[in-house]
Order: structure tokens, then sequence, then C-alpha cells
């Protein structure tokens, strides 16, 4: 009954790192978008941000894939069941890597960011560790869902230094947080309403480094499919010089069409 | 004292001191350190402190002894190197290994990613930022009062980058409809927490009121401000976060 979200993903080494770290999944069943870049510098960055999005669609097809979607043991009551299990699927990951990291000496030490989503055309739910981020597109604007788990994402949050002064940073490239990187993680878990029209981005820093929000912003507003969104910033990333592997998933809540007498008979009902 | 980690697999079975200067291991129940398992030898490897460093040596085993996954005959072994004897491992850990040189912040190639413990953390937000600026949000945190039609909590701590406000399930803050069926937008209006301060966005155009004014677009939110959502009135405070 549901019409499913226009879903699509891409990844590019860029034009300067010969080989990609970066990894993605998608599952339009299932509304799963996971994107996840392994930390160049460490070992094995691809084996880690490949074992995260892989363990992360694996639970999730096996958890909500089946005729009963399963919500796992413990976790915050107080969340949504959506929630529980996303960030579940994250934990799981970063256990899978932390012991295979901990178990092959070749892998020590290895880890990966990560930003996975669940959505549906009514609601987003977000969970992320590291750099990574998600944007929600609203009505015109480019919001972020996430903030990254960074020294100079902690510096803005507490107001230290701005937005600004971040993206020029000498420490831009110090993770607070990564997947993989110790035995438990903590895994930041935010959800959203979504509208007809609205596009959610999940993208590795490949594409920060090189545009701007506001360019995103109007690549979102002006294209049509998830497809070109995805392309376009991709090349828009390669042509500000790729210093980076780039990697970027979108997601589309179809246009209205026939919604707005749904909406209009829930208004009037209070529903 | 340095010391073994046995391990089969990922698990850690045992852990063995270094009690005497040679640790010899084996199936057999004369080795220090036993293992029984059909493919470690009687007498498989030894392991001794020869001039200051530790050697891993083997005794003409039949499977085998490895270092870091290499099949040696007899190697010096330091912190955290993995001697592998079939499908058992055994992990030296020395007590103070020498410190793995980090590098500095900035002197760290501009694409290479790393990762920091919490409390390096806290030293290094400090040293970078010098003393903290003026921000609306700096060590403050956002809270709804909910001070008229209450449907759930009377108040939200706006911790999230966004909330949301409006009559569905979907949001974070549920409020009263109006009118005869008590309708009310799904989503009425969102709070984001921004460096400047937090914005209160209309979701629905012209619902939301902050202080009797019907937002269309967006507003700042000051200290004190009355948010009206429908049959629900809140006010907007600024608290000291911790």
């Amino acid at each position: 009954m549901m019409a499913t979200l226009d879903i699509f993903g891409a990844t590019d080494p860029g034009c300067v790192r010969p080989n990609n770290e970066d990894n993605f999944a998608v599952d339009a069943e299932l509304g799963l978008l996971v994107v996840a870049d392994g930390l160049g510098g460490h070992n094995s960055g691809e084996v880690a941000s490949e074992l995260a999005t892989k363990t992360i669609h694996d639970f999730a097809r096996q958890m909500l894939g089946g005729p009963r979607a399963l919500v796992p043991e413990g976790g915050d009551p107080s969340r949504s069941a959506r929630a529980r299990q996303l960030e579940h699927f994250v934990k799981t990951a970063n256990t899978v890597i932390f012991e295979k990291a901990r178990a092959f000496p070749k892998d020590a030490g290895m880890s990966t960011t990560v930003v996975a989503a669940l959505a549906d055309e009514r609601s987003l739910t977000v969970a992320h560790v590291g750099d990574s981020r998600a944007y929600l597109f609203h009505n015109g604007r480019l919001q972020p869902v996430t903030e990254d788990h960074s020294l100079v994402g902690d510096q803005v949050k507490r107001g230290l230094i701005s937005l600004a002064e971040a993206s020029k940073s000498s420490l831009q490239n110090i993770l607070t947080r990564a997947l993989g990187a110790e035995q438990d993680v903590l895994v930041d878990v935010s959800e959203h309403p979504l509208f007809p029209g609205d596009v959610v981005l999940l993208a590795s820093d490949g594409l920060m480094k090189m545009v701007e929000d506001d360019a995103v912003a109007r690549t979102v507003a002006t294209e049509a499919s998830s497809r070109a969104i995805v392309e376009s910033l991709i090349a828009q990333a390669k042509a500000a010089g790729g210093v980076d592997n780039v990697t970027i998933v979108a997601a589309r809540v179809p246009a209205d069409g026939g919604g707005a007498l749904k909406g209009l008979v829930s208004r009037i009902f209070g529903r | 004292m340095p010391k073994l980690l046995l391990k089969f697999n990922a698990a850690v079975i045992k852990e063995v001191p270094f009690t005497k200067d040679s640790l010899t291991v084996g199936r057999k129940a004369d080795n220090d350190i036993v293992i029984d398992n059909p493919a470690i030898s009687g007498h498989h490897c030894k392991i001794a402190l020869e001039g200051g460093t530790y050697y891993v040596e083997d005794l003409e085993s039949t499977n085998g002894t490895f270092v870091n996954e290499k099949r040696v005959k007899k190697a010096g072994i330091h912190h955290n190197d993995v001697v592998g004897l079939a499908k058992h491992a055994l992990v030296f850990v020395e007590d103070n290994p020498e410190p793995v040189a980090a590098p500095a912040p900035s002197a760290a190639p501009a694409d290479a990613t790393m990762v920091i413990a919490p409390q390096k953390q806290a030293e290094l937000v400090a040293a970078a930022a010098g003393t903290a600026k003026d921000s609306a949000v700096n060590g403050k945190l956002g809270v709804m009062r909910v001070l008229k039609g209450v449907v759930a909590d009377p108040e939200y701590k706006l911790t999230g980058l966004s909330t949301y406000i409006g009559k569905s399930d979907r949001v974070q803050i549920p409020i009263k409809g109006t009118g005869l069926f008590g309708s009310a937008p799904e989503v009425a209006a969102s709070i984001h927490r921004k460096p400047e301060g937090y914005i209160l966005r209309a979701v629905e155009e012209g619902y939301p009121v902050v202080n009797g004014v019907n937002v269309n677009g967006q507003v700042l939110l000051k200290d004190g401000d009355l948010i009206d959502c429908g049959g629900t009135t809140m006010q907007f405070v600024m608290q000291d976060a911790g």
C-alpha cells in the first residue's frame, strides 16, 4: 500500500586517492540507506566500511525483512521501535568490526564512520557515528540532522568556533567516535517526520569538503530524481578537486498525489 | 611483567604471566602452557627471554609456529605480536609498551582521518579553542515547558538537533488540537539547535504563534518566549546545561 521511496546511491574514489575506502548500501524494500567511510591512514579502512554496510544491511534484512519485524532486547524504551532497531544494527556492526580487528593483526585498528537511515514516506530515523552526515531537504531548506563526532564538531556544538571556522580548521580529521575503534560505541539516533517532496541525503565527508551546503541545497531543489541528485553532486565534488572518496545516497519521498485529500481528511478528524 | 594471552579464534581462554624467563608450549602435560589439541605438537614451541628480548622458537612442530601469520623457526616478539599455533594464538603483551607516537594534530597529513580517545579530547578541545566565545547555546540547553494543553510530558529538553511539534505520533512534542474535532497539523513546527541559538520553523506556515505573532518561515527563540500551537501553550526557557 505504501509508495516506495525513490532511492539511489553511488560512490566514487575521487580524483586523488588511488583506492576507495567508502562503502554504501541501499534497500528500497526496507527503506534502508547506509554510508560508511573507512578511516584513511589506518589499516583496512575499506574492510571496516564494507563490514559496517554489510552487517547493517544483513541485520536489517533479518529483523525487518520477514512478516514480523523484530525489536531487539534492551535499549531505551522511550525510543521508537525503529530507532532501537537501527541503533542495534549499528552497534552490532561495531562489535563485528572490533572483533575482526582484534582477531586479525593485519586489520588491527581499523574503523569506519557510518550514517544509516530507515525511512518510509512518513518518517525518517537516522543513526550515526563519526563525521559522515545526513541532511533532510524540506520546503526548500537543507537541514543537517547529524552532528559530526569530530573535534571541530564538538567545538561547534559548544559554541567555541563557528561553522565557517570549523571548515578551515586544521583539526578537521580528528574523530571523537568511530565504529570498530572500541568495544562499545555510543550511537546518536534521531527521528524526523517526512512529507511529500522531501529528500533525505546521506554523504561521506568527500562531499562536504568539496561542495558548499548552499550548492547542495540548490542541486537537491532542481534535480528531479534521486539518481540525478547523486550524480550531479558527485560530479560537483570531482570538479572541485575530489580530494577524497565521495559517496552519496539520496531518498526522495514521492511528490503529493492523492495525498492532499487524505491530508485534508486527517486534518478534519484530527488524525 | 609481560604476559601471554592464549586465544582460540577470537576468544581469550587464558592469561599466562611470565613468572620465569622461559615458557614452553605444547600438547603434553609437562609444558608450562598446555594446549590440548591434536594439531599442537607435544612440545610445540618455547618463548624465552634472551638479552632483553623475548624470542619464540619452534621446536620442530608438525604444524609450525607463526608470528603475525608468518611461519618462523625463531623470531623476536614485541608488544601485541601474535604467535599462531594451529587454531590457537598467543598474544604477547608487554606491561609497559613503548607508547605509540600519536601524530600531532597539526602535523597530520590533510587526508588522514584518525580517532582519539575521550580523555584526550577534552585537552585538545581546550587547547585548540582558547577562550570560549559568547554564544547563545554555549553551556545552555533549551527547554520547552508546556503551560497549557499538556498532552504527554510537562517539559521537553531540546537536546537533539531537531525537535518537532504537532499532532502526529511521529513528533517529539505532541499538542492539543482546536475546534470541534480537535484538529491540528500532523507537524506544526520544528525547532532546530544552531550555533546562534534555537530556531523555530513553521512547518505549517502561519500555524505556530510566538509571543502573539503568527510565524511564517522561521524565528530565533529567546529565553521566555511563549509559543502557541493549537490548544497547547509552551514557554521556551534556556537552562544551564549540566
